[in-house]
């Protein structure tokens, strides 16, 4: 029983320790919200007239700003392990509907974004490795060194000018689908709802229209996943291990394997801390072409100023972001026993 | 020779900040006033042509520059300095038994977690709650920034802290304090000073991007993001001269940040040779 317990330590370690962060997002986002300057409740009742006591305190009940400071963290912390993070004040639903619901479709785009960019990044390792003519090398290293820093809005409007305005090759940036579609409603997810009732004609409507954010999000982020696996790689490829392999006669694609799994540690790491930053980042994309989404819901949050919204959305951010991490962690722990914790490192 | 291959990268960026300074002087338009007719595609008068209110396009993107390097300018030395900092005191305490040590540590894990909500939300919900201005942003966007180089201080930290000139240091009688900051300060800072042009890069696009999504600073203001967003029915009419240019002028001053690191490599790695 003790071993078995010992063996599985590393996961169930990390796994108990994910509610422990969370919480602690949700307890700053509730503070962050109490540093408001002025009176929160005088935004969402109509000061144009003079407002009985009453009303005050209904509204100041509404946004959880009645009483204490402590009875009010108590009763959130109370209504968050409900999932109850309170009503949007622009439509009326609970915010963890409006939320839950905006979120499938911002998901599969922010995948199949990362996966192009995993694909493309492990296409320009291979190149770079089995290539060495300065046309190819030199390219390489200038893309590289714009990681982080391509602004996607801009290059998705210099793109648009070119594919959209000039060649017509693209669909206007007006939604996910044609104007007069309707997208099936099964799991939530866009694209495999159209692939699961074979709607073929709407998924092909939909794939022309989000070729170009996938476009834009895959050459953006490339050269981030790319530039750590390029570095890992070169760390792993010659080590000992590699060595090893290649003396006692392994066939050419254990060798390869080998070196991968060891070099994509941090590549996959950035893979994770990428999917949490584009779930509320790609809220760019997703206005400029009209896709809908996750971050929508901020924007419209922001405007009619939705403090409740706001703390909802924030600690909902924060929580999926911890769970990509925890998800890099254990694949990490799985790819290289090396980092469990309490393993220790060989020579 | 070596003096063009060191400033020879940040050449463009320090043109760009020479725009930012004085390209208001310089401009043929007021950048916030109607001055030509509506929709004027680019011509020898307004080169880039004019936005669908009549303002010229060419003065409000050189005036556009200036309140998103300055965001950035600001964002970066506090996010900088106030990272390196912190990273020399966590990193000197973290490994202390008694109090400072546990502080030390808390801090340190505070730090690897606060990494886990991405700079543009922290963005939003900041402007969502206290309003657009460049003092809320700026100081958002410094807290948000500053783990990063919390984190790159602190590797480099506990690097040297066995050091034996420190040793020496201490023998000699100086301060813990001053140890710090003449000795340790000097020897683990590298790394966080070639992470600021990243910094820099990072700030322009967040900045920018909240601009785009209409949460930033107020409009009449010429401001790069907001002016792509504006922009974006333009392209759908065929008038892609009202968006495309903020927007290479962005992507050109972000590519012209990245570019400086190559010369702040050079120059740290030159100190620390000396």
């Amino acid at each position: 029983m003790k071993s078995v317990l010992q063996r599985h330590r590393w996961w169930m370690l990390r796994t108990l320790a994910l509610p422990a962060h969370i919480a602690v997002f949700a307890t700053v986002s509730f503070f962050l919200v109490r540093l408001v300057p002025g009176d929160p409740v005088l935004t969402v009742l109509d000061t144009s007239q003079s407002i009985s006591a009453e009303d005050y305190q209904a509204a100041a009940t509404s946004l959880g700003l009645d009483g204490s400071i402590w009875s009010q963290f108590l009763a959130f912390w109370g209504n968050l392990l409900h999932l109850d993070l309170g009503v949007s004040r622009i439509t009326g639903r609970p915010i963890w509907e409006e939320i839950w619901s905006r979120l499938p479709a911002t998901i599969e785009l922010v995948t199949v974004g990362l996966l192009g960019s995993v694909a493309l990044g492990l296409g320009l390792a291979a190149l770079k490795l089995v290539t060495s003519s300065p046309w190819v090398q030199i390219p390489l290293r200038g893309y590289g060194r714009l990681a982080g820093s391509i602004p996607d809005f801009a290059l998705a409007i210099v793109a648009l000018v070119v594919l959209y305005a000039n060649l017509r090759w693209i669909p206007a940036p007006i939604g996910r689908i044609d104007p007069g579609m309707s997208l099936p409603h099964v799991t939530g997810f866009p694209l495999a709802d159209s692939i699961l009732t074979g709607e073929w004609a709407v998924l092909n409507s939909m794939v022309q229209h989000i070729a170009l954010p996938v476009l834009v999000i895959v050459l953006v982020h490339t050269p981030s996943i790319w530039k750590q696996l390029d570095l890992g790689l070169e760390e792993s490829a010659a080590a000992a291990p590699t060595l090893f392999r290649v003396a006692s006669g392994a066939a050419r694609s254990a060798v390869y394997l080998s070196i991968l799994r060891r070099a994509s540690a941090s590549a996959v790491v950035m893979v994770g801390a990428l999917f949490g930053g584009l779930v509320g980042g790609v809220v760019v994309l997703e206005q400029l072409f009209s896709l809908g989404g996750l971050g929508q819901f901020a924007i419209d949050s922001v405007d009619s100023l939705d403090f409740l919204g706001l703390q909802g959305f924030l600690v909902s951010i924060a929580a999926l972001c911890l769970v990509a991490y925890f998800a890099v962690d254990v694949v990490n722990m799985l790819l290289d026993p090396r980092r469990r914790p309490g393993a220790r490192a060989e020579g | 020779m070596t003096r063009l291959r060191l400033w020879g990268p940040a050449a463009p960026f320090i043109l760009l900040v020479l725009i930012a300074a004085f390209g208001v002087l310089l401009i043929p338009f007021d950048p916030e006033r109607v001055v030509a007719a509506s929709n004027l595609p680019p011509s020898a008068d307004h080169w880039f042509g004019t936005d669908s209110t009549g303002m010229d396009v060419l003065s409000r993107t050189i005036a556009g520059a200036r309140i998103n390097l300055t965001m950035a300018l600001i964002v970066t030395a506090v996010a900088t300095s106030g990272g390196m900092v912190l990273g020399l005191v966590i990193g000197m305490n973290e490994a202390q038994r008694g109090p400072l040590g546990i502080v030390g540590r808390g801090a340190s894990r505070a730090v690897d977690l606060s990494d886990a909500v991405p700079a543009l939300i922290v963005g939003i919900v900041v402007v969502g709650l206290f309003g657009p201005s460049v003092a809320s942003l700026s100081i958002a966007l410094a807290l948000i920034l500053m783990p990063n180089q919390i984190r790159l201080t602190r590797a480099e930290v506990l690097k040297v802290r066995h050091d034996g000139y420190l040793n020496a240091a201490r023998m000699a009688g100086l301060s813990e304090v001053r140890i710090m900051f003449r000795h340790v300060l000097p020897n683990s800072c590298r790394p966080a000073l070639e992470n600021s042009s990243l910094v820099f890069g990072i700030s322009i696009i967040v900045s920018a991007s909240l601009g785009f999504l209409g949460v930033g600073l107020a409009p009449p203001i010429p401001e790069w993001g907001a002016m792509v967003s504006e922009g974006v029915s333009d392209v759908m009419l065929g008038r892609w001269w009202t968006s495309l240019f903020p927007a290479l002028a962005l992507c050109l001053a972000v590519a012209s940040a990245a570019a400086v690191t190559a010369t702040l490599t050079r120059l740290t790695r030159g100190a620390a040779s000396h």
